[in-house]
């Protein structure tokens, strides 16, 4: 399994590179990829034996695994919590509750 | 007078099979539940999605994919929709969105033919809509003018958010109805399972069921119901959990196996007697079947919104549609706003649909879209068709002696109308809401969740295989609770009406049980 983690982490961060512009961390940074190889060898017995037996292109790592790869990246605690961080730096939040709450009074006094 | 194991046996473990135990445990009744899943613990609370890849693959909305033990294979290669389930404690429940609205009075009124229709009213089925609000507990706002009468059961309606009131206000600029989701969603403080989480018989029926001693059998498939010389149902052979063919018997037997695991074991139980499978003499069962065909029109602000805080399918919803009488085909659609999915199932959309691009783009493709999207669904009523049906599959015979099954399934022009009227609103709403880029198709392919018809209710004997308290025509003790059904399907999601349905089913069993079955 090391040597597969080896193989594949280059690719896996070109793929899910890292961006300084957006705050967010590349695919080897946010996932463990030794347990993502695990994971998918028991839900992807077919796609593992493939990326397993020989290295494989990027556009063929895209086909095969490109879903669990966007799936895996972004169920990532790590994620996540940039992801947190960017949603308060970009919403202002308290201005929307007070629209809310009229729209519902109106609502309900209309109806 | 023989002796029994039980005085009632449930097949199933899904939302009908828990409004049903709950109800009959507070009786003194022995009641015994069969389910061929396990007891799953990802709730499908949003605010705790935080699942390990392995779990989130395992919760696949697509048993053909996910493959677990408790799975059967579903053949949806003939059909335009395919199915979408979970098989465990609560079933599809552990997975759904939790939209609750009730069926509307019209559903039950208007006749599908001369010959077709629902025995009861909504009326009828009132005191148990207000009781299962109760209960499982939901969320909305009183006043809807889509019903008759006041709905008072609710907890405070859900937060909207930013990207929702836009919505609100083009909705209100076309004069087109719409008032906040009847959500399965906890918002009152008071409610000991916290806020934000989805209510589901897992944390409401099922605890209290069982406080009240009815027992469950887990990972226990029934394969038949067995009946007597007089056609009575006496009991069920299944295979429990060790793999072990067994018999258990009950006075009264009840399905509630869902639109389609409760026709399979119909079917199945063939006899000299039933050749053509139980309570089949119509041969109903397993035709009529309806899916909800949906339209789908996303649009995407320019402005961050974050437009995915909340439970996704909950937050508005119209029946401006559902309502108003087109000339241009029958009954009517809801739509229902959607919120942007968690990244993680938006991730994989947008890359299907090349918006997500691996690669040096990859986050400025991501934040493009994240955060700005909201959706509206166009959900039509169907309507009950013999030809869409399921068989089951006689020469693929599974490991656990009972058939997998082929839907056959063709979408009706009726509907092809429909989902084209939706979408065409739906894209004038989101361009009035100030959405600058819209996507829309339809019918989308993976949305067979509600699946109804399969065992229909009525008064007629030759097209109907229950009758109005849930009993079927041909075999005195043995009942069916499930959305199978269901005579006509509505434009909302079906949930509300089984709770009610299975309600009023039990009610009718506990109140007779002495001097008629036992």
């Amino acid at each position: 399994m090391k040597n597969l983690v080896n193989k594949y982490k280059k690719d896996f961060d070109e793929l899910i590179p890292g961006s300084k512009s957006n705050d967010m961390y590349c695919f080897s940074k946010s996932v463990n990829i030794n347990l993502f190889l695990k994971d998918l060898k028991k839900i992807e017995p077919n796609s593992y034996k493939i990326i397993s037996k020989k290295l494989i292109s990027k556009k063929q790592l895209i086909d095969l695994i490109g879903h669990q790869m966007l799936e895996a990246y972004f169920l990532s605690k790590k994620v996540l919590k940039k992801l947190k961080k960017y949603e308060k730096k970009k919403f202002l939040e308290k201005k929307y509750i007070k629209d809310e709450i009229k729209l519902i009074k109106i609502k309900k006094n209309n109806d | 007078m023989p002796k029994y194991d039980f005085d009632v046996i449930i097949i199933g473990g899904g939302v009908a099979a828990s409004v049903t135990a709950y109800n009959l445990s507070q009786s003194k009744l022995k009641i015994a539940c069969f389910e061929q899943g396990y007891f799953e613990k990802n709730s499908s609370n949003y605010k705790k999605k935080k699942l390990s890849f392995f779990d989130y693959k395992k919760m696949n909305i697509n048993p053909n994919l996910r493959k677990l033990e408790s799975d059967y294979l579903i053949d949806d290669s003939e059909s335009d929709i395919s199915i979408a389930n979970f098989n465990a404690l609560g079933g599809s429940s552990v997975l759904y969105s939790a939209h609750l609205p009730r069926f509307l009075p019209k559903d039950f009124k208007e006749k599908i033919s001369k010959k077709v229709f629902w025995p009861i009213t909504y009326y009828d089925l009132k005191k148990y809509y207000d009781l299962n609000e109760k209960i499982l507990g939901v969320a909305g706002l009183t006043g809807d003018k889509t019903y008759p009468d006041k709905i008072r059961n609710l907890m405070p309606p859900i937060k909207l958010g930013a990207a929702i009131i836009k919505i609100t206000k083009a909705f209100d600029k076309l004069n087109w109805h719409w008032w906040p989701s009847y959500s399965g969603v906890v918002t009152s403080k008071k409610d000991k399972r916290g806020l934000g989480t989805i209510t589901e018989p897992n944390n409401s029926y099922w605890p209290m069921a069982i406080k009240n001693k009815v027992k469950i059998f887990l990972k226990s498939k029934v394969i038949k119901i067995l009946c007597d010389k007089n056609n009575n149902a006496t009991g069920i052979k299944y295979l429990n959990s060790k793999k072990q063919i067994k018999k258990k018997t009950a006075k009264i037997i009840i399905l509630a196996s869902g639109g389609l695991g409760t026709p399979r074991i119909l079917l199945n139980s063939k006899s000299k007697n039933f050749p053509n499978g139980i309570a089949n003499s119509s041969g109903m069962v397993g035709k009529n079947l309806m899916l909800h065909p949906l339209g789908w029109v996303e649009g995407k602000f320019s402005k961050f919104l974050k437009s995915y805080d909340g439970p996704q399918g909950c937050s508005i919803a119209s029946s401006q549609f559902l309502t108003q009488k087109n000339k241009n085909f029958q009954k009517g659609y809801l739509i229902q706003i959607l919120r942007e999915p968690h990244p993680v199932e938006q991730s994989v959309i947008k890359n299907k649909l090349r918006k997500l691009n691996f690669g040096k783009k990859f986050f400025d493709n991501f934040f493009d879209f994240y955060g700005k999207t909201v959706s509206a669904a166009i959900i039509c009523e169907d309507l009950p068709e013999t030809k869409n049906r399921l068989i089951l599959e006689q020469f693929k015979k599974n490991q656990n002696e009972i058939p997998n099954i082929k839907i056959k399934y063709k979408l009706s022009d009726n509907s092809k109308k429909m989902i084209a009227h939706g979408i065409k609103n739906s894209i004038k709403l989101m361009k009035l809401a100030g959405a600058k880029d819209i996507n829309s198709f339809g019918p989308v392919k993976h949305t067979g969740w509600h699946i109804m018809g399969t065992a229909r209710m009525g008064v007629n004997k030759k097209n109907s295989v229950v009758n109005k308290n849930g009993r079927c025509h041909d075999i005195n003790n043995l009942f069916i609770v499930d959305s199978s059904i269901f005579t006509s399907s509505s434009g909302v999601n079906p949930v509300s009406t089984i709770c009610a349905l299975s309600f009023k089913i039990s009610d009718y069993i506990k109140e007779n049980f002495y001097e008629k079955f036992s």
